[in-house]
């Protein structure tokens, strides 16, 4: 896998029912769709990215965040080159 | 009696190419029970779903004139809530378990409800002999009772869904929602705050735009029309307790649950109990109302293959619910007089009533279609009830309306041209339940 997607849609969420999300809200949440099978999808926050400001279409990198427990989630960067 | 059974996968029509139903007009709704309604329950006895629960059978009895002792099924929706359970911490209030029958689930009749814990606590009803379980909804129970009037497995049979609203923010406690981790399916999802059906309705409700090329501003004719109609229904929680119009500006300036979808596109979670009465035709005839006659079921049993549904999985399932409808119905789009299609979220309402080509319309047309007269008065009703977003969340509105449009009793919001054959169900553009209903055989 190239790790390589496309941010495909999103939602600003302003109002969560998930607690530990409320303190940042409003924030982004978009739908990546893999490189090799877009209908194959996955959550980003896409950090870096203004709220509300999420380039649908864009090229997008995952990258592992550590988790203050030690896992590691996947998360997805824009490509800017 | 047996312990009541959840509905087998063989009693819904899911698939396409199963030709007309079998009983196909020998099913009939005649009676409907409303109890009132309530924002949250406020913990009394009365007010409890267990009692409205049974105000709202009687009622559907004594709407049909049919005694007690000729009630020989029931289908019962368990879940009462797609918020919070009562917390098993929590003890049950006295006065309730002092007043009723417990069941070993110490939240049936509070959070939840069974036909055990109606059978136990409504002693009149002394021939029931076939209970069922639909899970989700009331567009569950009712193409539930309707297959199994059909197949004869009862003859005369309560239908009922009950919903609960507990204090406290709904949905907040449910679930995985207030924990610091996400375990099971949630950790595909909560670590990236992706918490509610609203986001992903949200979120297709984008997709469709994009596709389209439409905006939200064009849904508020469309939900503007569904606050009025609920004003309308004199059964519904805002036509009871808070009367207020709602105009394009407010709908415009609402705030935002999830951009694109704001606080009118969610309905309000209510405290309340619908019941239905169904029979064959033969035996309708004799009952005090007109009858309302089945026509079809069908169900979606779609699998979504990835973390959220996508906009051509959501097309696919609703074109197909609109397929098998009129295939098994015997009728075609042009013969709806009215679609009742559910709008619990108002923003994927589009998707279902395009999958039906309702009013002549194709893909991505159904917000052409809120632009036109959609009024109850004008020659495309859509959504007549008002649904979920004019009388609160109960997922029964609509099949209320197009028992009581057929009925000729919708009162304020009955159709002007006449009535003879709608269709409701829901609620998400996958995984429904559907139903067609006609004024005649």
């Amino acid at each position: 896998m190239s790790g390589r997607g496309t941010i495909n849609g999103y939602v600003v969420v302003h109002d969560s029912r998930l607690r530990l999300w409320v303190p940042e809200q409003p924030y982004n949440v978009a739908v990546i769709e893999l490189e090799e099978d877009p209908t194959i999808n996955f959550f980003s926050n896409l950090p870096g990215t203004p709220v509300d400001k999420v380039p649908v279409g864009a090229s997008v990198q995952v990258e592992f965040l550590e988790t203050d427990g030690g896992q590691k989630i996947p998360e997805w960067r824009i490509v800017t080159d | 009696m047996a312990p009541t059974q959840n509905v087998p996968n063989s009693m819904y029509r899911s698939t396409e190419g199963l030709g007309v139903w079998e009983h196909r007009g020998k099913v009939a709704a005649v009676g409907i029970g409303h109890s009132p309604t309530a924002r949250r329950w406020d913990e009394r006895v009365e007010t409890s779903i267990g009692s409205w629960a049974i105000l709202a059978l009687r009622n559907a009895m004594e709407d049909a004139g049919v005694s007690p002792d000729q009630v020989d099924g029931m289908v019962v929706v368990p879940a009462a809530t797609t918020g919070d359970q009562w917390s098993p911490t929590n003890s049950i209030p006295e006065d309730f378990a002092s007043t009723y029958q417990l069941t070993d689930n110490l939240n049936d009749g509070i959070s939840s409800m069974s036909a055990e814990w109606l059978l136990k606590n409504m002693p009149e009803l002394t021939n029931v002999n076939f209970t069922m379980h639909a899970n989700g909804c009331m567009s569950n129970a009712v193409v539930t009772a309707a297959q199994a009037v059909g197949d004869g497995l009862t003859n005369t049979c309560l239908v009922l869904k009950t919903w609960n609203n507990l204090s406290g923010r709904y949905g907040h406690e449910a679930g995985s929602n207030s924990l610091d981790t996400a375990p099971g399916n949630a950790q595909w999802s909560n670590p990236w705050g992706w918490g509610a059906a609203a986001i992903t309705f949200a979120y297709l409700f984008d997709q469709y735009c994009r596709k389209y090329g439409k905006n939200h501003d064009m849904m508020a004719p469309f939900v503007v029309n569904e606050k009025k109609n609920g004003l309308f229904f004199p059964e519904g929680f805002w036509a009871q307790h808070r009367p207020e119009a709602l105009s394009v500006e407010d709908y415009l300036a609402a705030r935002w649950i999830a951009k694109p979808a704001n606080l009118f596109d969610c309905d309000l979670p209510i405290q309340i109990a619908v019941a239905y009465l169904f029979t064959t035709s033969e035996r309708a005839k004799d009952m005090k109302q007109k009858p309302v006659y089945i026509l079809n079921h069908a169900s979606d049993r779609t699998n979504v293959k990835s973390s959220v549904q996508t906009l051509q999985e959501c097309e696919d399932a609703t074109d197909s619910v609109g397929r098998k409808l009129y295939e098994g119905a015997g009728i075609t789009a042009k013969d709806l007089s009215f679609e009742n299609m559910y709008d619990g979220y108002t923003i994927f309402h589009q998707f279902h009533i395009e999958g039906l080509g309702y009013a002549g319309i194709e893909r991505g047309e159904a917000l052409d279609l809120y632009q036109t007269d959609i009024t109850n008065e004008g020659p495309n009703p859509v959504s007549p009830s008002g649904g979920n977003a004019g009388s609160g969340r109960t997922r029964t509105w609509m099949h209320t309306d197009c028992i009581q449009q057929i009925q000729g009793r919708a009162g304020a919001r009955q159709i002007r041209k006449p009535a003879e054959i709608g269709v409701s169900g829901g609620p998400t553009t996958t995984g429904g339940n559907f139903t067609v209903w006609s004024s005649t055989p």
